[in-house]
């Protein structure tokens, strides 16, 4: 049966040979990324759970971009959260406060890769898409669960493709692009669905500026419904 | 757009990316035409000036002709958006032997520290900080409105990130304006949104 990318890609995550869009998956992770802001609440949830190991150390990724350096005793006691909780579970993909923004550190440190189910806990982590992988945000609870099991559950998005042609005026790049989108089908356009991205312009655009089109395309908080 | 993912499919600029950085395998997956659940949306360029969503929403989208000359109070150039080289590129190129107006402040945040780097190398942070801008540490800046780069109440802020809802920023009853970086950066000089062309 012809497929979109996003339930080819959940299809392989799920070990099943075919997913419908609409249908719940439980799939495995490829990618899980925490920051500095979202995470010391993961880590809370994870302690609750009373599992003793993280399920895969070296699929888990910890970023601090939020608040670098400290800039409140909240922040600082963040910090120290979740620096204790990369050593208690030896998590060597531990980017701390010198690195920089989680969704430009992960992919420059070669986190992300095409075909990967890659999770985080903030809202753009639909950045990561650009390159191929099926990308997105997850609570902070949901990160507990990816912590212990190493899955979680998904309903089969449907595809919406913005076919993009033509060529781009001076001084008018894939921001101006993206927005025009959003103006046209508005801020619950498309809701729920995987946003996919293609035709001439898009093949023209480096891949920094393809990460500008699918970093937008989460543009606020979606509650996911099983039903 | 609400979507829950964006997605691209990979083509050899996305391999030579991956390729230099990552020992991972990977796999690439296609969305074939006739798929069931694809519905496909034509979205011609052609003629598309530069774009700025304004306060408060991100779907707020008008072309910059119509919001020209609103005074702004501080830019962010940065972010998970469009915080790299090819942004910082842009940029500099514009600011180039100019200067950051006297009635804004202009933040730049490198995304990454090698972002930082690069600039480091190509020279534009020498121009950034030589036309008055103030570069700081890579970080998500203001856009999360809980750290550096807060704005005071009635303030205006053109930010390169992604929302502007009410209090993204700072105060709720400050604004924020979202565009490209070249129009953050035309913008610093007039100390108003302007058109880069």
């Amino acid at each position: 049966m012809p497929k979109t990318m996003a339930e080819k890609i959940l299809a392989k995550a799920a070990g099943i040979e075919e997913v419908n869009a609409g249908e719940i998956v439980m799939a495995n992770i490829d990618v899980a990324m925490t920051h500095d802001l979202t995470g010391p609440l993961s880590v809370e949830s994870f302690k609750k759970i009373g599992v003793d190991e993280v399920w895969d150390p070296e699929k888990v990724v910890v970023i601090f971009d939020h608040q670098v350096p400290a800039d409140s005793l909240e922040a600082a006691q963040n910090h120290l959260i979740m620096r204790e909780f990369v050593t208690t579970h030896k998590i060597n993909n531990f980017y701390d406060l010198k690195e920089g923004v989680c969704h430009q550190v992960l992919p420059e440190k070669g986190h992300v890769v095409p075909g990967e189910v890659v999770v985080g806990t903030d809202s753009h982590t639909c950045t990561h898409g650009a390159l191929g992988a099926f990308s997105t945000g997850i609570g902070s609870t949901d990160m507990a669960m990816v912590f212990a099991t190493g899955k979680l559950w998904f309903k089969v998005p449907e595809t919406i493709r913005f076919q993009i042609d033509g060529k781009l005026g001076p001084h008018v790049y894939s921001k101006d692009v993206v927005l025009d989108i959003i103006g046209q089908i508005g801020a619950d356009g498309a809701t729920y669905q995987a946003c996919e991205f293609g035709g001439e312009t898009t093949s023209n655009m480096s891949v920094s500026d393809r990460m500008v089109l699918c970093n937008m395309a989460m543009g606020k908080w979606v509650v996911k419904l099983a039903s | 757009m609400g979507g829950k993912t964006g997605l691209i499919e990979p083509d050899e600029k996305t391999i030579k990316y991956v390729e230099g950085r990552s020992s991972k395998k990977y796999q690439i997956f296609r969305t074939d035409e006739d798929a069931e659940s694809l519905t496909t949306m034509h979205v011609d360029i052609n003629d598309l000036e530069p774009q700025i969503a304004c306060p408060h929403n991100v779907d707020n989208v008008k072309p910059v002709s119509e919001v020209e000359g609103t005074p702004i109070d501080q830019i962010f150039l940065g972010s998970c958006t469009n915080g790299r080289i090819d942004d910082m590129r842009v940029a500099a190129k514009i600011l180039k032997g100019k200067e950051v107006s006297p009635n804004v402040r202009m933040l730049v945040i490198p995304a990454s520290r090698e972002v930082y780097r690069n600039a480091l190398d190509e020279g534009l942070m020498n121009i950034f900080v030589d036309a008055g801008a103030l570069v700081c540490n890579p970080c998500c800046g203001p856009c999360l409105g809980g750290h550096v780069g807060l704005l005071g109440p009635g303030e205006v802020s053109l930010s390169t990130s992604n929302r502007n809802f009410k209090g993204r920023q700072g105060s709720p009853e400050a604004e924020v304006y979202l565009s490209s970086a070249a129009v953050a950066a035309a913008s610093a000089i007039k100390g108003k949104i302007t058109d880069p062309r």
